[in-house]
């Protein structure tokens, strides 16, 4: 299973359960329908060793399923790339992100444009030149679009991430005021301490989320970008953990009957 | 959790010795097991242990039943008291120094001995864990707890305990070469 | 026997028997301590006889926040109920789990498909479908030109678009 659509609808179903509680980022799925069976692929094998073909008719046939299926098969790649752009399309920017999504959006485009010219070769080809040119695509796959598809998941991924580090930032606000107040009236050093250490994992998953959608806007690696994606959301699970001890150190502080 | 154990608690609770009898009966050998794999010594084991339950009679009057079993209450005594026992022998522990018989009994005793994973190599694995990751690995693969009295035990949520499992055994696995890829629950 | 098995034969670790009967019989023959003064019920006691304005001022601020009694501005609210709010706390530490749990899976997927990448630029031979089953697939939901095989290799109704081109570059 490649990763990138695998990942990018699990991005789509993560938003969709994620985010419906407590909000709505609004991502547009796109509905594709391309559908490639093995049932028809299997047909180049059934020509091959139908024994009713002549030598001239069976290359002659083999031709023409093997365009069939090679255009179908284009065909699906490039609705690949429109789901992507609708995806894309559809996730929240900020001002500074706007120019990371405008350069995927750009590259989407080269990637339409790469599959429709090696469409048009597919008139004045024989068996070899078909094959080839699905070699070609394939091999365009793996070193170009599979890396491209990795940067728009990370985009993806990083785009709602901000929700969670707008909510996180109002609730370390909250937590601030009350502790300031509640130092103010009896001083806790379970809470103190508690609250630093919670205040210190914010910071870091702060900085972490600034230096992932830095490696996003320098298109660096999709494994690099996603690497301090990861570490920055662990800084934020962290600080979870941090208001769970802040909070039980408040409750301490309350006589219970 | 024990069958009647709320009465049983209540009744404990009141100083009825026979009630928390019935809980020890039950819990030993669980806080035991969680015990031994920490400490790695049959003695020590015992100690701490008994320790545990001496704790649990001597505080049970305080003891507030608030929907979670017994055995919540009993392993954050037993995870205090490992602690502690580290703290007390500072300098002293390795992973290394465990009851040579100890496992191998325990790999004798089971029907599917296995060259891949001995016993004494998965307990180095968990004991180079984080303690949270240890713990949860214990409780859940080996007590079979679920995640949501993990997570009460462990004062944690329950998405933290998942996120802990798969952290775990994601590293017992690199450090013991395991290749399988499904978690069984 | 995979590393579960192997985690669950700890199972078999008992104690002693002669150990269990000693320490049950010690343990009930012991006296219980009295109520510690340190309790709940202790504190509750302390504060009232030694400190009773301020614990009394704060355990009534926030009756008042929890019974939406009190309302004001950041001022004179400094604390809101919702920094104690359990169910708040939890729903969004779980969600955060959840995005923690997607990037993980991006992150084998990453993995994976390196690896795949470098075995199609070799130009691996065989046919796409045990080119694909060798590596991590069949979590969450698939497109419909997606194919979604199992580890074990067992194919579903339809080809991914590598596979098709795999099968078509032969």
């Amino acid at each position: 299973m490649r990763f990138p659509g695998l990942a990018v609808f699990g991005v789509i179903f993560g938003v969709v359960m994620v985010a419906m509680p407590f909000f709505f980022v609004g991502v547009a799925h796109a509905d594709t329908t391309c559908a490639l069976s093995p049932t028809d692929f299997a047909k180049i094998a059934a020509v091959q060793s139908d024994p009713s073909f002549t030598p001239t008719e069976e290359v002659i046939q083999e031709l023409v399923v093997r365009k069939q299926l090679l255009s179908q098969t284009i065909t699906c790649a490039q609705t690949e790339v429109s789901s992507l752009q609708s995806v894309l399309l559809a996730a929240t920017t900020t001002y500074g992100t706007q120019n990371i999504q405008s350069q995927l959006l750009s590259d989407l485009d080269g990637a339409s444009d790469f599959y429709t010219i090696e469409k048009s070769k597919l008139n004045n080809v024989g068996i070899a030149g078909s094959k080839e040119i699905a070699s070609e695509i394939l091999a365009w796959r793996a070193g170009t679009y599979t890396p491209l598809e990795g940067k728009i998941n990370n985009y993806l991924l990083w785009t709602q991430d901000q929700s969670f580090f707008n909510t996180a930032q109002a609730r370390m606000d909250e937590t601030q005021n009350a502790v300031n107040f509640l130092e103010s009236t009896s001083a806790s050093q379970d809470l103190q301490n508690a609250f630093n250490t919670t205040y210190a994992s914010f910071q870091s998953a702060k900085a972490q989320n600034a230096a992932a959608e830095s490696a996003l806007a320098q298109s660096l690696a999709p494994d690099q970008s996603l690497t301090l994606i990861k570490q920055s959301l662990d800084s934020l699970s962290s600080t979870y953990q941090g208001f769970f001890a802040v909070s039980d150190a408040i409750k301490a502080l309350l006589p219970q009957p | 959790m024990l069958n009647g154990e709320e009465q049983l608690i209540k009744a404990a609770v009141g100083g009825d010795s026979s009630a928390f009898g019935s809980l020890y009966d039950h819990y030993q050998a669980m806080i035991y097991r969680f015990v031994v794999i920490k400490v790695g010594s049959r003695e020590e084991a015992e100690d701490i242990t008994h320790q545990v339950f001496l704790s649990a009679w001597q505080k049970v009057r305080t003891y507030k039943h608030r929907g979670h079993p017994f055995s919540s209450w009993l392993y954050r005594i037993a995870r205090n008291q490992v602690i502690d026992h580290y703290r007390a022998k500072k300098g002293e522990v390795s992973i290394d120094k465990i009851d040579p018989e100890l496992f191998a009994t325990a790999e004798r005793e089971s029907d599917k001995l296995s060259q891949k994973f001995r016993l004494e190599d998965v307990r180095k694995a968990i004991m180079v864990l984080k303690v949270d990751y240890q713990d949860v690995i214990i409780m859940r693969f080996v007590e079979d707890i679920s995640l949501k009295e993990t997570a009460a035990i462990l004062k944690k949520s329950e998405g933290a305990i998942k996120l802990i499992q798969h952290r775990a055994i994601k590293e017992l696995k690199k450090a013991l070469g395991d290749e399988t890829t499904n978690e069984p629950f | 026997m995979n590393l579960f098995e192997a985690i669950q034969q700890f199972r078999t670790l008992s104690p002693d028997p002669g150990f269990t009967e000693k320490s049950k019989r010690m343990i009930l023959a012991s006296p219980q301590k009295a109520e510690s003064s340190v309790g709940m019920r202790g504190v509750w006691i302390f504060l009232h006889t030694i400190e009773t304005g301020a614990a009394l001022a704060l355990a009534g601020f926030f009756v008042l926040l929890a019974t939406g009694s009190f309302s004001g501005n950041s001022y004179l609210a400094p604390v809101q109920y919702s920094v104690i709010d359990p169910g708040g706390l939890h729903a969004e530490a779980d969600a955060i789990d959840m995005q923690i749990q997607l990037a993980d899976i991006s992150y084998a997927e990453v993995s994976s498909t390196a690896a795949e990448s470098t075995a199609v630029m070799a130009g691996a031979g065989g046919s796409a479908l045990s080119l694909v089953s060798g590596s991590v697939t069949s979590k969450g939901t698939g497109r419909g030109n997606d194919a979604t095989t199992t580890a074990s290799g067992a194919a579903s109704s339809t080809l991914s678009v590598d596979q098709a081109l795999q099968q078509l570059s032969q």
